[in-house]
């Protein structure tokens, strides 16, 4: 086995995780561990230094798996590494410390960290009570996630949308963060009402570009995400985790009888075409469906015009699928050559925000690092660029609070006239 | 049985489970478990943890009791952070014992410790266990 790039060593990581060996001072190092929103984010923060980028993870540390790693997390004199025992092998690393507001506590006496906790450099909040998939007598929930056993655990239960505006303006100012991530289950449809007043507060009071991941509306009321566009929402995540249609039904099955993948795709279509190329994702996990479904969804996701979030399977600890197995390195690797090239081929920009690194997942520009340096891969790189000068000015104006273009009780004014 | 039952601090929370007659019962029935169990105390109440193995790992399954409100009794299962100095707690559900609620049999109390003792295993998941479990739960 030769030494892997940086891409490469991400990927390892997320199938093995790591052990922490007794060198280390993570007490004092590293962030919180914070088992918050599905689940994903209750390993260790990392980051893996590269000459196109640095890359951002969570390497999972605390389920059953990682005891078969080859991974070990060390201290030495010069810093920390990540040793790969099977070739004897190390790769520098550095381990981003607590942000120093953590524990500050908001106006309303609870500690920051408890509203929003950073995944990689943008401030992710969980918003609104458990995901309903939960409530039911016989569950409905998702089979790999285990928000409903998170919330009110580790995270509050209901939170005040100026308690958010003060995390929000905290994390900008203290972590440098760009991006801001409202996530919510499933609420009975009214997710978007939910999320509108954090939109809102946050684009007239912070200035951030914001991201929504709910459930997607019904056709019929699609025009609701061109509100929550005016009030100030920068981009929208689907998750529908699973492009076979067998899988999606199985482990999904709240999805499968309230809304369907058909929705999904129905969502992911309307807000990519409201907001341009490369501004919605599509978010599937990786490692459990067939590896050309994986790859199916990408060249779907790519072709409407949105970008792939891949996450690779890991069996969380409490979820149904905690003993499902992790998948293989060389499938994963092949999912994410497989994510460049089509990211590639339909022109999709990706990095173009300073600092947006999401820890939980192989972020899309990270795979830059598998393709090979031919001039068609150095060609993309220029775009890239030119991309990232022109979008400048964009970026100054959504970084600035400025008043939301239109208001919290005029959602109906969105609805098509019969 | 419990096998920190003659440590100081544990002999304080032996007194105050006597005068409550729930928490008394499932004390009692740990003690009289042949897994050995361990009672640690809590800011909030304590917590009860097998101290077996589950394959070949140290079983991270706890059970914290705990009364949010005198009439309310909840039994909060979750598994320990494998990180010592963590302070994730993996959450699994709950039960809540309310005033108006019947008193839970000795078979229900011991189906929460054998789950405790299979480390949580999907298949002795209590049939009364609450997965989606609302509260804030006090370290």
């Amino acid at each position: 086995m030769t030494r892997l790039n940086p891409c490469e060593l991400e990927i390892d990581l997320f199938c093995n995780g790591i052990k922490i060996h007794e060198s280390c001072n993570l007490e004092s190092d590293a962030r919180l561990f914070a088992r918050t929103r599905a689940g994903l984010g209750s390993g260790l923060e990392l980051m893996i230094p590269g000459d196109l980028k640095d890359i951002w993870m969570n390497v999972p540390v605390e389920e059953d798996f990682v005891q078969n790693t080859p991974y070990f997390l060390k201290k030495t004199s010069t810093g920390y590494i990540v040793w790969d025992s099977r070739e004897n092998i190390n790769y520098p690393v550095m381990i981003p410390p607590t942000p120093d507001w953590y524990n500050q506590k908001t106006y309303r006496g609870n500690p920051m960290s408890m509203v929003g906790v950073l995944q990689g450099t943008y401030l992710g909040i969980y918003i609104a009570n458990s995901c309903m998939f939960w409530h039911p007598k016989v569950a409905m929930n998702c089979k790999f996630c285990t928000t409903g056993l998170n919330v009110g655990v580790n995270e509050i239960v209901n939170k005040d949308v100026e308690e958010v505006v003060e995390v929000c303006r905290t994390a900008k100012e203290r972590s440098g963060v760009t991006f801001v991530h409202f996530n919510s289950g499933w609420q009975g449809g009214k997710g978007v009402e939910i999320v509108a007043p954090y939109i809102k507060a946050i684009r007239e009071k912070v200035g951030l570009f914001t991201g929504v991941q709910l459930v997607p509306e019904p056709k019929e009321t699609l025009w609701k995400y061109d509100w929550l566009i005016d009030l100030g929402a920068n981009h929208f995540s689907f998750c529908y985790e699973f492009h076979n249609p067998q899988y999606f039904r199985d482990l999904l099955p709240g999805k499968e009888k309230y809304l369907s993948r058909e929705a999904f795709f129905n969502a992911m279509e309307y807000t990519s075409r409201k907001l341009g190329k490369g501004k919605v994702s599509g978010e599937i996990i990786a490692g459990v469906e067939p590896l050309e479904d994986t790859l199916q969804a990408i060249d779907y996701i790519t072709s409407v015009g949105a970008f792939p979030t891949v996450c690779i399977f890991r069996p969380v600890i409490g979820s149904d699928m905690e003993h499902y197995p992790t998948p293989s390195f060389e499938d994963m690797r092949k999912v994410y050559t497989h994510l460049y090239h089509s990211m590639r081929k339909n022109g999709l920009p990706m990095g173009i925000v300073p600092n947006i690194e999401v820890s939980l997942v192989v972020n899309p520009d990270d795979t830059r690092f598998l393709a090979p340096r031919t001039l068609s891969w150095h060609l993309y790189e220029w775009k890239l660029k030119i991309m990232k000068l022109a979008a400048r000015p964009i970026i100054s104006s959504v970084l600035r609070p400025s008043k939301a273009k239109t208001d919290l009780d005029s959602m109906e004014q969105y609805r098509p006239k019969e | 049985m419990i096998t920190n039952e003659k440590d100081g601090p544990i002999a304080g929370i032996l007194t105050q489970v006597q005068d409550d007659t729930l928490a008394s019962r499932i004390v009692n029935l740990v003690k009289h478990s042949a897994e050995p169990w361990e009672l640690v105390p809590t800011t909030k109440g304590y917590e009860i943890s097998c101290s077996n193995q589950v394959g070949d790992l140290p079983n991270r399954a706890r059970i914290k009791i705990f009364r949010p409100e005198a009439a309310l009794l909840v039994i909060f299962f979750y598994k320990k952070s494998n990180v010592p100095w963590s302070r994730d707690r993996f959450a699994y559900g709950g039960i809540e014992v309310g005033p108006d609620d019947s008193a839970p049999s000795d078979d229900q109390i011991q189906a929460w410790l054998i789950f405790a003792e299979s480390g949580f295993s999907p298949e002795s998941r209590p049939p009364d266990l609450i997965r989606l479990f609302p509260y804030d739960i006090p370290a």
